[in-house]
């Protein structure tokens, strides 16, 4: 019972303000925590797995000389030049899929014969890992930057087509008809009615594709090209210096933490829905 | 005669090829500058009469004329206000309002227009607000300053007061009857409500169920603002519920 009032609580509007900022405070402070927790529980379970003699080369694992490494290769014009060719590559292929993803999203909404069309295809195409395309892709395009580019288009054509499709078919159709009622063309119908009105599905299409993409390349960068993220952690693998190694796989999680970030605060920025 | 329509029937076409008749040879004339309420059973083809005026679909057979001439898709100059308000979230109250001016780019002194319909219909308080904050009689306002804003020369109600409360509707109505005293636009106004039919109607349709026909014409010639409660129109409150009841089958 105190549970269920307690939600009612959350979800009153006019409980919401206080809430919110409340919720907000305890959050930065679990926040912190959770992340101290989560190095405590590195080093304790990595210690006792490294604790071993044979094991001593791998020290460089722990937080401490990863995190040291961090700060070493931030200072580096290299690794910067890797983060940025990597994530040129992940918007490139975005918008690639954007391009690609968005019309047929829309026409899949609107037309039901299209709809049921591609259905099986789409279906089956989005269950293919996109890595499972490598060799494919290595042996059809001229270089390895095509191949990396049409592995994380196609890894994330899939989630932009689906949230567009969901946006057309979300719109009440009263809105259609009232702007029609208004004078809309069939063009001021589609930029001034359906776009906005298919945009936090789009952008939900947008997270979902950078999560994917970023899953994706750094297995597509080890495969053979001379930058990027991906590349620098085998480059550390061969030479050994396991440090550097777990520098980079943290460097990668935070890229991927802080690209989300900015992704749910274009989010809150133009999504009319969370308003 | 601002509308002229002539035999007209409308059918859909149902999943299993068959047709469903919704309005059957309907004929029924409407004066410029008059009033027209359009009263019936829920679901027996009213909305649909008013999306055929609209516009928003075509007649199965049958012709529309509107000014002597024939009807060809939606046009401006019959503004349509539904029971949704439709009002788009990520516009402002005034980007909603001005939203079809924009689209049809009527944009000469559009923003003296906006301000005067923002004040007519009272939404100063909420001109920069979004749809979201708005209550219910706010939003359908909303709706009314945009379908007004355009001079429309037809006015289509599709039961606009119906999700109102008592007190909202009430004061609506007189606020859209003081409106088209001053304008005179052609008002066709759709609902299943009795009363609120024969305060503002000056010409009440009865149409019969399944498909709709036309039963019975009205004329109320009584000076506004009405009262029920005056022995006439209470006369005829009865008489229009006999005639309703009537059509109805398991009466």
């Amino acid at each position: 019972m105190k549970l269920f009032s307690k939600y009612l609580r959350s979800v009153d509007k006019s409980y919401k303000k206080p809430q919110k900022v409340k919720i907000r405070r305890y959050q930065s402070v679990y926040g912190i925590l959770g992340v101290i927790l989560f190095v405590f529980l590195w080093t304790v379970i990595g210690r006792m797995i490294l604790s071993g003699p044979d094991f001593k080369q791998f020290d460089g694992f722990l937080p401490l000389p990863s995190v040291k490494a961090l700060f070493s290769l931030m200072a580096t014009k290299f690794f910067w030049d890797s983060v940025f060719s990597s994530v040129l590559r992940i918007v490139t292929g975005i918008i690639l899929a954007t391009i690609i993803g968005i019309p047929f999203g829309f026409l899949i909404g609107f037309y039901k014969t299209f709809k049921e069309l591609t259905h099986i295809p789409v279906q089956f195409l989005r269950m293919i890992s996109p890595l499972a395309w490598m060799p494919i892709a290595i042996i059809l395009l001229p270089s390895f930057e095509y191949a990396i580019l049409f592995l994380i288009t196609i890894a994330t054509v899939w989630p932009i087509l689906l949230n567009a499709t969901q946006g057309v078919l979300n719109i009440p159709p009263e809105w259609i008809k009232m702007a029609q009622n208004q004078g809309a063309n069939d063009y001021q119908l589609l930029f001034k009615v359906i776009l906005p009105a298919s945009i936090p599905y789009i952008l939900t299409g947008f997270r979902m594709a950078i999560g994917v993409a970023w899953i994706v390349l750094v297995p597509a960068e080890l495969l053979g090209i001379s930058s990027g993220l991906g590349y620098l952690i085998n480059d550390a693998r061969d030479t050994m210096e396991y440090d550097r190694l777990m520098a980079i796989v943290i460097a990668i999680g935070m890229l991927g933490f802080l690209l989300d970030g900015l992704c749910q605060l274009i989010q809150k920025r133009i999504d009319w829905s969370g308003e | 005669m601002k509308i002229r329509i002539e035999n007209l029937s409308y059918s859909y076409n149902l999943q299993n090829k068959s047709k469903l008749n919704v309005l059957e040879n309907i004929n029924l004339d409407i004066e410029e500058c008059n009033f027209v309420v359009i009263i019936g059973e829920s679901g027996c083809g009213k909305t649909t009469f008013l999306n055929l005026l609209a516009g928003l679909l075509h007649p199965t057979s049958g012709s529309l004329l509107v000014d002597d001439k024939e009807t060809a898709g939606t046009h401006p100059s019959r503004s349509l206000i539904t029971q949704q308000p439709s009002l788009l979230p990520w516009l402002s109250v005034r980007d909603n309002i001005t939203f079809g001016c924009e689209l049809r780019s009527e944009k000469e002194n559009l923003s003296e227009r906006a301000e005067k319909f923002i004040k007519l219909m009272g939404l100063q308080s909420v001109e920069e607000a979004y749809p979201n904050k708005l209550s219910l009689g706010m939003a359908q306002r909303v709706a009314f300053a945009r379908g007004l804003i355009g001079m429309p020369e037809v006015l289509l109600l599709d039961e606009p007061f119906a999700s109102l409360d008592f007190s909202n509707r009430s004061r609506l109505q007189a606020e859209l009857l003081k409106i088209w005293e001053g304008q005179r636009y052609t008002v066709i106004l759709v609902t299943h409500d009795i009363d609120e039919a024969i305060l503002v109607g000056r010409k009440i349709v009865i149409l019969g169920n399944k498909p709709a026909q036309i039963e019975h014409i009205i004329e109320i010639d009584s000076e506004y603002p009405r009262d029920l409660n005056d022995k006439k129109l209470f006369n005829l409150k009865v008489e229009i519920q006999k005639k309703l009841s009537r059509l109805v089958d398991f009466y």
